[in-house]
């Protein structure tokens, strides 16, 4: 028996209401933490970027790694949520709002670390005045700028019913200014057969422009490695390499994202064992995918057996070699070993594969980023050991920690201000019936 | 609740507060050892520089001290000072000596050189030292059998002031681009105090085909940093190259490029501008209904 609308909105209502103790305990280790990074970003504002680990080699380091790993997440969140948004199947309905979610905090967090790299911030707005058609970079500004807007626009869309039927609830005891908010943004929407076909387009525009255009934006991002001569990205797998490796991190991200939800607002009857499997067959698939494309990657790159290809292979495995392993070994073999065998299929079980996922994913960054820089075509003279070897300083760790504290306290405010089971989506054939009655 | 809510901020500017706190107790508790460096060069004709650097190095991060006091004592029988040289925003404090004036040497004729900061609340003092034999370096341009060539003088002035050959010493001589110096020759001076060198046949110069040529000793043990310089219109004159096709590597991007990327724009905003249309629709005709 499908719940009403009132039915949910009456459950999820406490969600939106006033928050628990453990809401602000969360919230207020996450703001110190950010705070920790405000007060990394004065200091190298203040110092400069020689507070930083780079230096004239390793001219991109864990910014830039935070950065392409952000900006994976989103792209991972677009096509999940735009596919999920597409596939019509009933269990993907109390999950598509996280994968949304994920999407527009990631895409918002990710920029920033460009940001933070870039030496010189008076000049960041050259991009936009001076651009250059033949760079990479400025495809990226553009297709960040259009791919900002696109998802903004699918999240709207994926709320608009949820805010009309917020803002008729009555009973939400929640502040003024949130209430207006929900009349202004539910935009007179009432259900009409009109107004629901009119959305239901869009939605379908909107998660079809999504999946593409995530796809294209990460690629260009591959691009701007892939099409520099440097020993380690310039491969045509680039493309197809980024794009698999985001949405096999941002799958894990959604696994982790609904252990925490089920466990917190207590949505076990939403978010039940089959959509832990079900999202962990697709991380096993990906993790496939994922693990083959390395593999292909590296082999042609070991046996062709160039120069600074073979130096750089061979610091992968001396220099780097435990976030070779974490990366590329146990990233891809521990997720498929628990979903690839039935008995290990528990919900726990599946959140620590996504979670390996997770960090794997964010190492596989690191060791696309830095080793190749360690490994420079042009010999530089006066070359000193510490200017070559690159390790980040609390700098940039205080920001990579402010990244991601931002990116829980954005999850933790939507989900104070809109249901974070998509309650239209829960109650979709009923209020089908209810136009035709 | 509002005790709730009052708990964050208070924790933040405990916080704050005990991050800023500490900094300055360390200040006040300890002082620290900065580094001074020191380096006097003679440059040709134009006299000397005398370039000290004070800077801290600390948690692997050599940070540069600004505004700070450094004075320059040169001799030890006779005393020659500068004084008032403040450290810039990269830590240096930078002095000139003019040629005509006389540098105060020992008995074998060295000339004894230090940079001396006094320290203050902050900072322990400290001094850097250098010595070094005064020496004379000259360039000179020849055609030799139509083949360009350098010629280098290089001698050491003795205690007398007469000077000898820098006999068996380096010199290197270079180009002055536009970053750093392009090494062409180590050459060896001679008994009679010179060296030459072939001068390269494709340097490129400025758009008069002027270069400029530097020889010079660098961190010699014995004679320290001392250098020459001239302009010579040697180099091939720089012309600026109109490229009036597109390329990948001209300042106009290939049509096929521009095509390729307004369409791909065109496509994803027209959609955009759809959905937006869709939504001032669904928006209106409730207030249609309403009317009616």
């Amino acid at each position: 028996m499908e719940k009403s609308a009132n039915d949910l909105l009456k459950e999820f209502a406490p969600q939106l209401e006033n928050p628990t103790k453990k809401w602000w305990l969360i919230f207020g280790i996450m703001v110190i933490l950010f705070i920790f990074g405000i007060y990394g970003l004065i200091y190298q504002i203040r110092y400069g970027h020689i507070v930083t680990g780079m230096r004239d080699h390793v001219v991109w380091g864990v910014y830039i790694v935070n950065f392409i790993f952000f900006m994976g997440l989103s792209y991972a969140g677009a096509i999940i949520s735009g596919a999920l948004h597409l596939m019509k199947t009933d269990w993907r309905k109390p999950i598509m709002r996280m994968g949304e979610l994920i999407t527009v905090i990631s895409l918002l967090i990710g920029p920033c670390f460009i940001i933070f790299c870039v030496g010189r911030f008076d000049r960041l707005h050259y991009l936009i005045i001076y651009p250059r058609i033949q760079s990479p970079i400025t495809w990226d500004v553009i297709a960040i700028m259009t791919d900002i807007v696109g998802c903004l626009l699918f999240l709207y869309l994926s709320f608009i019913e949820d805010f009309a039927k917020l803002r008729d609830y009555k009973e939400l005891n929640v502040p003024n200014w949130k209430k207006k908010m929900y009349t202004f943004l539910a935009l007179n929407y009432k259900g009409t057969p009109e107004q629901e076909k009119r959305l239901k387009q869009s939605k379908n525009v909107m998660a079809a422009m999504v999946i593409a255009i995530a796809i294209i934006v990460y690629s260009v991002l591959a691009w701007i490695f892939g099409v520099t001569l440097q020993p380690g990205w310039h491969s045509t797998i680039f493309g197809p390499y980024f794009v698999i490796a985001a949405v096999y991190s941002g799958t894990g991200l959604l696994i982790i994202l609904m252990w925490f939800y089920r466990k917190f607002f207590h949505l076990e009857e939403y978010i039940t064992k089959k959509h832990f499997v079900n999202i962990g067959i697709l991380l096993f698939i990906l993790g496939a995918f994922y693990g083959y494309f390395t593999f292909s990657d590296y082999l042609t790159k070991w046996y062709g057996s160039v120069r600074m290809d073979k130096l750089l292979i061979d610091m992968l495995f001396k220099n780097y070699f435990w976030e070779f392993v974490v990366a590329n070994y146990i990233g891809v073999i521990v997720p498929m070993v628990i979903l690839g065998f039935k008995r290990f299929r528990t919900i726990n079980a599946i959140t620590i594969g996504a979670f390996i996922t997770l960090i794997s994913l964010w190492f596989n960054r690191f060791l696309i980023v830095v080793p190749t820089l360690e490994t420079p075509f042009l010999p530089i003279q006066d070359n000193r050991m510490a200017w070559i070897k690159y390790a980040p300083t609390w700098v940039e760790i205080s920001l990579f920690t402010a990244g991601v504290s931002v990116f829980v306290i954005l999850m933790m405010l939507a989900a104070k201000f809109i249901p974070i089971v998509s309650i239209s989506e829960m109650t979709e054939k009923q209020d089908k019936e209810n136009i035709i009655i | 609740m509002r005790k709730k809510l009052s708990l964050l901020p208070t924790i933040t500017i405990i916080f704050l507060l005990s991050a800023f706190n500490s900094n300055a107790q360390d200040s006040i508790a300890e002082k620290k050892a900065p580094d001074l460096t020191f380096v006097f060069k003679k440059i040709g004709e134009k006299g000397f520089e005398l370039k000290a650097r004070l800077s801290l190095f600390e948690n692997r991060i050599d940070f540069p001290i600004s505004g700070e006091k450094i004075k320059f004592i040169l001799g030890s029988d006779s005393i020659i000072t500068i004084d008032g040289n403040i450290t810039d925003k990269d830590g240096y404090a930078i002095a000139f000596i003019n040629p005509g004036v006389k540098l105060p040497k020992n008995q074998e004729g060295i000339i004894v050189g230090r940079a001396d900061f006094e320290g203050n609340m902050l900072y322990e003092p400290v001094q850097a030292e250098v010595s070094f034999i005064e020496t004379k370096i000259s360039l000179e341009f020849l055609l030799v059998d139509t083949i360009k060539t350098v010629k280098v003088t290089a001698s050491k002035i003795n205690k007398d002031d007469t000077e000898s050959p820098l006999t068996g010493e380096t010199v290197t001589i270079s180009i002055q681009r536009m970053f750093s110096r392009l090494p062409i020759s180590d050459v060896t001076i001679g008994d009679d105090g010179t060296a030459t060198a072939e001068f390269p046949l494709k340097i490129p110069g400025d758009s008069l085909g002027n270069v400029d040529v530097v020889a010079f000793i660098a961190e010699n043990e014995i004679y320290g940093n001392s250098e020459s310089s001239d302009t010579i219109k040697w180099g091939i004159p720089k012309q600026e190259v109109l490229i009036t096709h597109r390329a990948l590597w001209t300042q106009i991007a290939p049509m096929w490029m521009i095509v390729s990327l307004t369409i791909l724009l065109i496509g994803v905003w027209a959609h955009y501008l759809y959905v937006i249309i869709q939504l001032i629709l669904v928006r209106n005709k409730n207030k249609q209904l309403k009317l009616e």
